[in-house]
């Protein structure tokens, strides 16, 4: 059986595991993959795209990252031929409104402040996972 | 010209000698005709008497008488005609040698009759051939007519044209020696007319001349008044006046002079008449009018019976043709009068905090004062007469010297002091340093001076330049503080973040679902989680109201208000909190955000700091004055006592924690934002009696409208 792989990129351990916990109680769909930097989410999302492998069907992205921050990293993603059709959510401890707006409209699907709770990624993520999974599926 | 008489005499001579050949000859052939002519008619006449005989002799024997009675005696006329002596020029002509030959025959003729043999028979041929040669001789007789009228036309004719020919002839050389002469005498003419001309030139010439004499003379004269005059203007004025050689040696001298340096001063050398410490000056000063071929003045003093008197000496070089210079003239002005004034003057300069001059309109320093020497380290001696650039480094001086000539040109008061183009003074010792400059043109006897007022200002330059740095550095650590607060606020965040979510995920595990401890225990721990997010969350939009920009609109302040009364529905439900909105509210011109991030501080400071057993009643009023427009907002709450009413709007300052959960960060963020505004917000409070909070904010100015 073929997961669709949701990918964590956040450079603290301990927030990966809370979310990737809180995903866990709510569905088990989709295989879970840790980025511990942008740096890294963009060198192998690179790497699927040379190999032609499946890309994710989501990414998490933190905003507070060291070196390359998450919206350096979002940009690339938007702005790239192929990786642009990833759904990508923002994730911050801030809920700042000036990040939010810059967020969307460098084409992030949502910006949730942190703590992601079960209630939220139950009845706002879930959803629009599962409205944009036909679209980025299997290649 | 001799040899044209000679030869026109020669001519002359043998034309003459022509004519009378000529006439000669003529005169000779006349005669000659002459006497053919009356030969002739001696012959005719004979031949007419011969003829009538024969015809009384024919008539006779026709009558028939065979000797005429007749013949007797007139037979004897009838003597042959000789011819022998005829003129020559008769033979010549062939009529006349006809008459020859008919004569012989008439001869025989006759001398038949003469015999008077066949008389009647030979008469008839004889009476023919005497016919015959009388009329041969009419003809001889026209012919030497005609002969003589040839001769005399000849002669006419031949004179007139020898006549003509001598007059030509004697005339040519005539005529010649006429052209010549006539050549000669138009170039002559031509000549006389050069000379006419230059003559007329050297006339006009000496006319000038004499108008130049006259002219000059009267010049002269006037020269003579003129030099007069002035001399008596030298000799009569109160200012000694003195004319000095080369040397440096009193040429002349006015008596007015003479009084003031004594008499015999021709021959002494100027300098000589000042004391031994002001000749040196005096020499220099006459040195340096030559050196620089232009007047000077200063002023210098002598003793008289034992009395000051102060001069100004004005030296002037005396310049002869061709700018020579041949010596100097020195005008000593007594200046005691003028002296206080300038005395006064001087010791206004003298008395001024700043380093000053004066130049005149050459721009030479004319006065400086003690500061001045300070400042620059001249003495004032150094700096009198010299160009004010000497105290300009080197590098600025051309441009100085422009600007110098600019400014001298429109002379007005000004201050200098360009960054750009950076003033600097030099130094005695050659050090610059950057100076401030103000010029203040003034008129004093006539020239114009400016004083220039000069400010050391490297003092101020390295005030300001520290300065500059100072605020460059202060806002790079603010931009630092801010960059920190921002990292701090996140990354406290975080770590809060992993806590109240572990938390979270532990209280909701059925494993515990029924150990009350721990899930009290993790309850709290959750809570001081969610305080100290709180207090984060505070700072953190602190430090964004610090850092980020406005961005002011008019806004409707009912619609804000009602926004954020909306926004706090739970909070005002659950403390049955009473709203009372008293319109008319005036339009605030401010960012909307900030605007509602203050009211719900305000508001939620209200409830939350309400008495314990009254229900809270916020009254919301609008205020305006000509500046500003804001709010009042009004609560019956516990009061803020007044030795504390300053210290509310410190950050993490709160009068009574154990009340409730604030952060003390609220009422430090609404003064923020406040400030931000360049508004204004006053506290009206008493302890147990509520609070009034008045919003005070600008109102949108013309130029922010413009932007």
């Amino acid at each position: 059986m073929t997961y669709n792989t949701i990918w964590i990129v956040d450079d603290n351990d301990d927030h990966c595991e809370l979310l990737a916990e809180t995903i866990m109680d709510v569905t088990s769909q989709y295989r879970i993959e840790r980025k511990p930097d942008a740096e890294t989410a963009l060198s192998d999302l690179n790497s699927i795209v040379e190999k032609q492998n499946s890309l994710p069907s989501l990414i998490f992205m933190d905003i507070k990252m060291p070196r390359l921050n998450g919206i350096d990293a979002l940009n690339i993603i938007k702005t790239h031929s192929l990786l642009y059709t990833i759904p990508v959510i923002m994730l911050s401890t801030s809920s700042d409104s000036r990040e939010v707006e810059e967020c969307l409209t460098a084409g992030a699907s949502m910006h949730i402040a942190k703590p992601l709770t079960r209630q939220h990624l139950s009845n706002r993520v879930i959803p629009e996972l599962k409205k944009s999974t036909p679209n980025n599926g299997l290649k | 010209m001799p040899a044209y008489r000679y030869l026109s005499y020669i001519i002359g001579g043998i034309c003459f000698m022509g004519i009378f050949y000529l006439s000669y000859s003529t005169m000779h052939k006349l005669n000659e005709t002459l006497d053919g002519l009356n030969y002739l008619n001696q012959k005719i006449a004979d031949q007419r008497g011969i003829l009538n005989h024969l015809s009384v002799l024919e008539e006779a024997g026709r009558m028939g008488e065979s000797t005429p009675r007749a013949f007797d005696s007139p037979i004897q006329n009838l003597k042959p005609l000789d011819y022998e002596n005829a003129p020559p020029i008769l033979f010549n002509d062939t009529s006349f040698r006809n008459v020859i030959v008919q004569h012989s025959q008439l001869n025989e003729a006759l001398n038949l009759i003469t015999k008077q043999e066949n008389v009647v028979s030979t008469l008839s041929p004889a009476l023919i051939t005497s016919r015959s040669v009388l009329s041969e001789l009419i003809n001889t007789r026209e012919y030497i007519t005609l002969e003589m009228k040839g001769s005399l036309s000849t002669f006419v004719w031949l004179s007139g044209l020898i006549l003509c020919l001598a007059a030509v002839l004697v005339g040519l050389p005539f005529a010649a020696q006429h052209r010549v002469a006539l050549k000669q005498s138009r170039e002559t003419n031509k000549r006389l007319q050069l000379k006419t001309q230059e003559l007329s030139a050297t006339h006009n010439t000496m006319g000038n001349m004499l108008e130049d004499i006259i002219y000059q003379r009267r010049q002269a004269t006037r020269t003579e008044e003129n030099n007069a005059r002035l001399a008596s203007i030298i000799n009569s004025t109160d200012d000694p006046i003195l004319s000095l050689n080369m040397t440096g040696v009193i040429v002349t001298a006015n008596p007015a002079s003479e009084k003031l340096f004594g008499d015999n001063l021709i021959g002494r050398r100027f300098h000589q008449l000042f004391g031994s410490d002001i000749a040196d000056q005096v020499r220099a000063m006459v040195l340096t009018t030559q050196e620089r071929n232009c007047g000077s003045t200063f002023d210098v003093h002598i003793h008289r019976d034992s009395q000051r008197i102060d001069l100004s000496l004005t030296v002037s070089p005396i310049r002869a043709e061709q700018n020579a210079l041949v010596g100097f003239s020195v005008i000593a002005k007594s200046i005691s009068g003028m002296m206080q004034e300038q005395e006064k003057f001087r010791l206004a300069v003298e008395a001024s905090p700043n380093p000053m001059i004066m130049v005149n309109h050459h721009g030479h320093i004319v006065l400086a004062n003690s500061r001045m020497e300070k400042l620059f380290g001249f003495k004032k001696e150094e700096l009198y007469g010299q160009p004010v650039h000497i105290l300009v480094p080197s590098s600025q001086r051309k441009k100085h010297v422009e600007h110098v000539l600019d400014y001298l040109k429109n002379p007005q008061s000004r201050s200098l002091f360009d960054k750009a183009f950076k003033l600097h003074g030099q130094k005695k010792d050659e050090s610059r340093f950057p100076v401030e400059i103000s010029l203040t043109p003034i008129e004093m006897a006539s020239e114009t001076f400016v004083i220039c007022s000069i400010i050391d200002v490297s003092d101020r330059l390295s005030h300001q330049s520290e300065l500059q740095t100072l605020n460059k550095e202060l806002s790079r650590k603010n931009n630092e503080l801010e960059q920190f607060i921002y990292a701090v606020s996140h990354d406290l965040k975080a770590p809060l973040v992993t806590i109240s979510g572990f938390t979270q995920r532990l209280i909701e595990d059925p494993a515990l679902k029924d150990c009350e401890k721990q899930l009290h225990k993790l309850h709290r721990i959750l809570n001081n989680a969610h305080a100290m997010e709180t207090l984060l969350q505070d700072l953190l939009d602190l430090s964004r109201v610090i850092k980020r920009d406005l961005a002011k609109t008019q806004l409707n302040t009912e619609i804000v208000l009602n926004q954020v009364i909306e926004s706090m529905e739970t909070q005002i439900r659950s403390t049955s909190t009473t709203i009372h909105m008293m319109p008319p509210f005036y339009p605030i011109y401010a960012q909307e955000s900030l605007l509602k991030q203050c009211l719900q501080n305000i508001i939620g400071n209200a409830i939350k700091y309400r008495k314990p057993d009254v229900k809270p009643t916020i009254r919301v009023m609008p205020f305006a004055n000509p500046s500003y427009t804001g709010l009042i907002i009004e609560d019956n709450g516990i009061g803020i006592p007044e030795d504390h009413q300053t210290r509310i709007f410190t950050v993490f300052e709160r009068l009574q924690p154990q009340l409730c959960d604030g952060t003390g960060v609220g009422l430090t963020i609404v003064k923020t934002i406040m400030e931000k505004h360049d508004g204004k917000i006053f506290v009206d409070s008493e302890e147990g009696q509520g609070s009034k909070f008045t919003l005070m904010f600008p109102k949108e100015s013309v130029q922010d409208s413009d932007v």
